[in-house]
């Protein structure tokens, strides 16, 4: 992939007004991958609203990286709960709809 | 419009510390932040709650002025008399240079909107330190499909945020499915990308069939003499009739598979679930004279073997 479409992050981290070292370590928890172009540090635009949660976890809510790294497995843990539960919902649906017959 | 307690929203007392408010802002705003309560409504409204009760208190001036008119907030005039500015001047300034980490949570989410007790109170003047993101805002939006439509791959057009967009909608996409359409969020700032639509599907069942992922099921009513003897029958897809062998002494509750006719499996061309139905045998009535003389000869017949 070309850097063209690649968010560099030097650029991210200023306007964020973070340190480097944060995605640094982020990187080190592997909850993100840093791409290396050109002797120059990247990060791929699918993974921002990732980092960005990240960023709020740490800055606006104080959480240190360990609990960064847990919540994070843990809200992945939810995500694929709540499409079971969707598609639980939508069985009992399809149940409920014989009982009414 | 009601009073609002912002005291009793933190869980603090009246005298509270500005540490103690940051303290309760903080336990609460960690319990209900929207980016740990994904798809939480609830969440999501306590947390606008106690963003909206920590932009009072946390702000010297704005916690003054509650304190001493926030019961009568509906005497807004005598508050202007009073001296107080409407366009809030001294707050917005106050907020710009205050402690960073007094300021508002941001996110993925609508936390902007204030009650209008608050609006009413400070002229709906606020803070956020991320209003403006480098990536631009991920906007949700629910679209309402009945099972016809979910059956093709379409087009549809939507507004969002006053925009016109014309989506394609894959055949086969499930109640409850959300998908992304990259960069249609909102704008990103200093080069940043667009952040993405989410449209999550609530799709209506007006049809005889009911689903199931790929698959769908109906019932089918036999005439006893085909059930009975055999025949054939014709079946409603969704894509029209088909005829259907009917083996002899098929019984009411017997299944059938019909394979590939279901519904289109999602981004799989050409793929489709099964379609399994069920006969109903529907016994005849109004029997005439010679019928109803006929099944008792053959009532007789099953009774003496």
């Amino acid at each position: 992939m070309s850097s063209k479409n690649l968010i560099q992050i030097k650029q991210f981290c200023v306007y964020h007004e973070i340190e480097h070292t944060f995605i640094t370590e982020l990187n080190n928890y592997g909850l993100v991958e840093i791409i290396i172009q050109e002797e120059d540090e990247y990060l791929h635009p699918e993974q921002l609203p990732a980092i960005e949660k990240m960023i709020r976890m740490h800055y606006d809510l104080k959480i240190n990286l360990e609990g960064i790294d847990a919540i994070y497995h843990l809200l992945n843990k939810i995500e694929a709960l709540q499409q079971n539960l969707t598609a639980t919902q939508n069985k009992l649906r399809l149940f409920e709809q014989y009982q009414i017959e | 419009m009601d009073y609002i307690d912002y005291y009793k929203i933190l869980d603090v007392t009246k005298s509270a510390t500005e540490a103690e408010i940051k303290k309760a802002y903080r336990k609460l705003a960690r319990k209900y932040h929207p980016d740990l309560n994904p798809n939480d409504k609830e969440a999501e409204k306590k947390f606008k709650e106690i963003n909206e009760a920590n932009e009072v208190l946390s702000n010297p001036e704005n916690r003054k002025k509650y304190d001493k008119y926030g019961k009568d907030w509906k005497h807004a005039d005598e508050f202007e008399k009073a001296g107080y500015d409407p366009n809030q001047q001294q707050y917005s300034q106050q907020q710009q240079g205050g402690n960073p980490d007094f300021s508002g949570f941001g996110g993925d989410f609508s936390g902007s909107d204030f009650s209008d007790f608050f609006n009413s109170m400070y002229g709906g003047a606020r803070s956020s330190r991320s209003q403006s993101k480098y990536r631009g805002q991920d906007f949700n939006a629910e679209l309402q499909l009945d099972l016809a439509s979910a059956y093709t791959t379409h087009k549809q057009s939507l507004t969002v945020n006053g925009k016109n967009i014309r989506i394609t909608i894959p055949a086969g996409v499930e109640n409850g499915q959300i998908i992304k359409i990259p960069g249609h969020g909102g704008p990103g700032a200093n080069g940043g990308p667009n952040g993405d639509l989410y449209i999550t599907f609530n799709i209506e069942n007006n049809s005889d069939f009911k689903r199931e992922g790929n698959n769908l099921y109906s019932d089918v009513d036999l005439d006893l003499y085909t059930a009975v003897l055999g025949g054939e029958t014709f079946v409603n897809t969704f894509d029209g009739k088909v005829k259907v062998k009917v083996p002899a002494e098929t019984q009411t509750g017997t299944k059938v598979k019909l394979k590939g006719k279901g519904f289109p499996v999602y981004k799989k061309e050409n793929q489709f679930g099964d379609l399994y139905i069920t006969y109903n045998v529907k016994t005849p009535t109004k029997l005439s004279q010679k019928e109803k003389e006929l099944f008792e000869e053959l009532a007789k017949l099953r009774n003496h073997e």
